[in-house]
C-alpha cells in the first residue's frame, strides 16, 4: 500500500509537528499510537475477507481523531470512503448498497442505517452492517481511497484513487504551494473534500506540517479567533467564508501570519478578492476537480485574475473555442480510476490520450495562466458544494405530495444565489412539510431555500422545462401555495 | 414569556429575516412549530446571521460546540439570556 508506506514515512520525520483544533492538540508521534490502537481494534472488529481489502466508510466532521481514523484503515491494509457527513440517511444507504461497506467509523453527527451493532474502535464509535452484502462491485486492484462527488451523476458517485494517484497529487500541491514543515495549515474545508483533502490532509502529513482542522462553520468571529490563537501560515477556507470575511467589519488581519490563503469549488467575486487584499490576504483561487485532484495554483495571486498555471504533471486545453473561451480537458497524474457505483461513467469521460472532459468553460491565457468562465450542464454549485440537478429533482419527487418538479440555482441582483423548486402538488402539502420530508433523506444544501407551487411547470414546445420562466418565477415569489 | 423575551424574539426575528434575504420572514421565524432549516435556511444563511448576532448583541458564538440553540428563535433568545444580554 503506496500511500500509508509514505504518509508513514512523513509522520515518523517530523514526530513534533501537530495535528488538532482550538481544544486538542497531538503531535505526530502521538497520532501513530492512536493509529496503532485503531488498527487493532479495526482488525478484531471487522470480519475481513481474506484478499479483499476491508471498505470502511468515515462520516464525521473534522477532527484529529478523523486523522487517526483515516491512516488506521489504511494501516489494516482497508479502504477508506470518506463521505461528507451532512449526507442524508437515505444517500448514505443508497451509498451502502451500492459499496457495500464493511463498517463506517463515525462521530454521531450523521444519520446512519440501522445496522447489527456499533461497537468502539479505539474511541471511535464503528458502525456494523447488518447482513454482509453477499455480492459488490469489485475494487479496482489498486484503489486506496475512495471519495465522494456528486456534481456529475445521479446520486453520489464513489470515485476510486490508487496510491500513486493520491501521492501525486500530494506531491505536485507541496512542489508549487512549497508547503513544509514550517506550515501551520487552517483548514475550515471539511476533510472529506477535495479541497481538505489534496491541499491539507495528505500535503500536509507528507511535508510534516502543523494540521489544524476546525469543525465549526467558518463565521468571520471564528475564523478570526483561530487565527489570532493558533497563527496559521496557511488558511484553507470555501469562497463562501471568504464573503463572509470581506464583509465583516473584524479588524485582526494585521496579526495573521498567513502566508497564503486557498479557495477553490467556486470562482471567488471580484469584490472579495480585493476587499481582502486591502487587507492584506491575497486568495490563491485555484482550480480542481474531484475526478482529477488539484489543477492549477498561483503563489503571487492578484484580485480579480485567473485561477493560476497548471500543476507539476498537469496538462490543460481547450475544446470548441468560440471568443476564447472553451470546454475545459485536463490530463493530471492525479486523477480516479473509476466511479465505484457508476461503472464505465467516468471512463467514458476520458479521451484516447487521456484528457478528463470537465463540465467547466475557460480560457487558457497566453502566460499559460487559466481564467474560469462557467459550467456546462445541469450541475450546481452553492458556495463551494456541487450537486446535480437530477439530484434535486428525485429528492423533490421522493415526496408523494409531489408529482413533478424542477430545480435551479437562480442570483438576484446584488443578493446571494441560492436553490430554489417549482413544483406541481397531488394534494396540499406546504414548503415546511416538503423541507422537514428532504432534510430527512439528503445533505441540507440540495434541499431548496425557495419553493414555489404551479399547475404546470412551464415547457416549450418541445415539452423541455424552460429555465429561464423557472428563475423567473423563483426570483418574484416567496414560498407560497 | 416576559416583556424582554418577546423584545429579543422579535429582534432576532428580524435579524432571521434579513439573514434569508426575505425568505423567512419574521412571522415565519417566530412560528416554533418548525426549525429554521425546516422553514428554508440554508448554511449561507445561518453564516450571516451568526455574524448578525454577535455584532448586534456583542457576544461570541463557539462554532466548535454544539449549535443546535440556532435552529429556533426560543433557542437563540435563551442562549443571548445566558450571555446577560437583555
Amino acid at each position: 500500500m503506496i500511500l500509508y508506506e509514505r504518509i508513514s514515512k512523513g509522520l515518523a520525520d517530523h514526530p513534533d509537528s501537530l495535528i488538532g483544533n482550538l481544544s486538542e492538540k497531538i503531535s505526530y508521534g502521538r497520532l501513530c499510537d492512536l493509529v496503532d490502537d485503531k488498527s487493532r481494534a479495526l482488525t478484531m472488529a471487522l470480519d475481513l475477507q481474506r484478499g479483499a481489502p476491508a471498505r470502511v466508510g468515515i462520516v464525521r466532521r473534522n477532527a484529529p481523531a478523523y486523522v487517526s481514523d483515516f491512516l488506521a484503515v489504511l494501516r489494516v491494509g482497508g479502504v477508506p470512503f470518506l463521505i461528507d457527513p451532512a449526507l442524508g440517511a437515505h444517500e448514505i444507504v443508497t451509498l451502502d448498497t451500492c459499496c457495500g461497506f464493511d463498517g463506517i467509523l463515525h462521530d454521531g453527527s450523521a444519520q446512519l442505517p440501522p445496522g447489527r451493532c456499533v461497537v468502539d474502535c479505539a474511541g471511535t464509535p464503528l458502525w456494523l452492517p447488518a447482513d454482509q452484502a453477499s455480492s459488490r462491485l469489485p475494487l479496482a486492484p489498486d484503489t486506496e481511497v475512495c471519495r465522494l462527488t456528486s456534481g456529475s451523476t445521479r446520486s453520489p458517485a464513489c470515485i476510486e484513487f490508487s496510491g500513486s494517484a493520491v501521492s501525486a497529487a500530494a506531491q505536485a500541491w507541496c512542489s508549487a504551494s512549497e508547503l513544509n514543515s514550517a506550515d501551520r495549515v487552517l483548514c475550515f474545508a471539511g476533510l472529506y473534500n477535495g479541497l481538505a483533502f489534496n491541499t491539507s490532509l495528505i500535503p500536509g502529513l507528507l511535508a510534516g506540517a502543523d494540521l489544524l482542522f476546525p469543525a465549526g462553520l467558518p463565521s468571520p468571529s471564528n475564523i478570526a479567533r483561530h487565527l489570532v490563537t493558533l497563527e496559521p501560515t496557511v488558511l484553507v477556507a470555501f469562497p463562501a467564508a471568504y464573503d463572509h470575511l470581506a464583509a465583516s467589519q473584524l479588524d485582526w488581519m494585521a496579526q495573521s501570519r498567513l502566508r497564503l490563503a486557498l479557495s477553490s469549488a467556486a470562482r471567488l467575486s471580484l469584490q472579495t478578492s480585493v476587499t481582502l487584499a486591502q487587507r492584506s490576504i491575497r486568495v490563491a483561487d485555484y482550480y480542481g476537480i474531484a475526478e482529477t485532484g488539484p489543477l492549477t495554483f498561483n503563489s503571487d495571486p492578484t484580485p480579480g485574475g485567473g485561477q493560476g498555471y497548471p500543476l507539476p504533471g498537469v496538462s490543460l486545453r481547450t475544446e470548441g473555442v468560440k471568443d476564447g473561451i472553451g470546454t475545459l480537458l485536463a490530463k493530471s497524474r492525479s486523477a480516479g480510476t473509476r466511479y465505484l457505483n457508476y461503472p464505465g461513467e467516468l471512463e467514458g469521460r476520458f479521451s484516447s490520450d487521456g484528457y478528463y472532459r470537465t463540465t467547466d468553460r475557460g480560457a487558457l491565457l497566453p502566460s499559460g495562466e487559466l481564467q474560469l468562465a462557467g459550467r456546462l450542464g445541469n450541475s450546481f454549485n452553492l458556495g463551494g458544494r456541487k450537486f446535480s440537478s437530477e439530484e434535486v429533482e428525485n429528492l423533490l419527487t421522493s415526496h408523494p405530495a409531489v408529482a413533478a418538479g424542477t430545480a435551479a440555482v437562480v442570483s438576484p441582483d446584488g443578493g446571494r444565489p441560492f436553490l430554489g423548486a417549482v413544483v406541481v402538488r397531488k394534494y396540499e402539502v406546504d414548503p415546511v412539510e416538503l423541507r422537514r420530508h428532504y432534510l430527512a433523506r439528503a445533505a441540507s444544501f440540495k434541499v431548496p431555500e425557495r419553493i414555489i407551487f404551479v399547475d404546470v411547470l412551464p415547457t416549450n414546445g418541445a415539452g423541455k422545462v424552460q429555465g429561464s420562466k423557472i428563475e423567473q418565477l423563483l426570483l418574484s415569489y416567496r414560498d407560497r401555495d | 414569556m416576559t416583556q424582554v423575551d418577546t423584545s429579543l424574539s422579535e429582534s432576532i426575528a428580524k435579524l432571521i429575516e434579513q439573514a434569508s434575504s426575505g425568505l423567512v420572514t419574521q412571522q415565519l421565524a417566530l412560528d416554533e412549530r418548525s426549525n429554521l432549516l425546516e422553514k428554508g435556511f440554508s448554511s449561507l444563511s445561518f453564516l450571516q446571521l451568526i455574524d448578525s448576532i454577535e455584532t448586534t448583541y456583542g457576544v461570541y458564538i463557539d462554532l466548535e460546540e454544539d449549535t443546535t440553540f440556532l435552529g429556533r428563535v426560543s433557542g437563540i433568545v435563551r442562549f443571548l439570556k445566558e450571555q446577560n444580554v437583555e
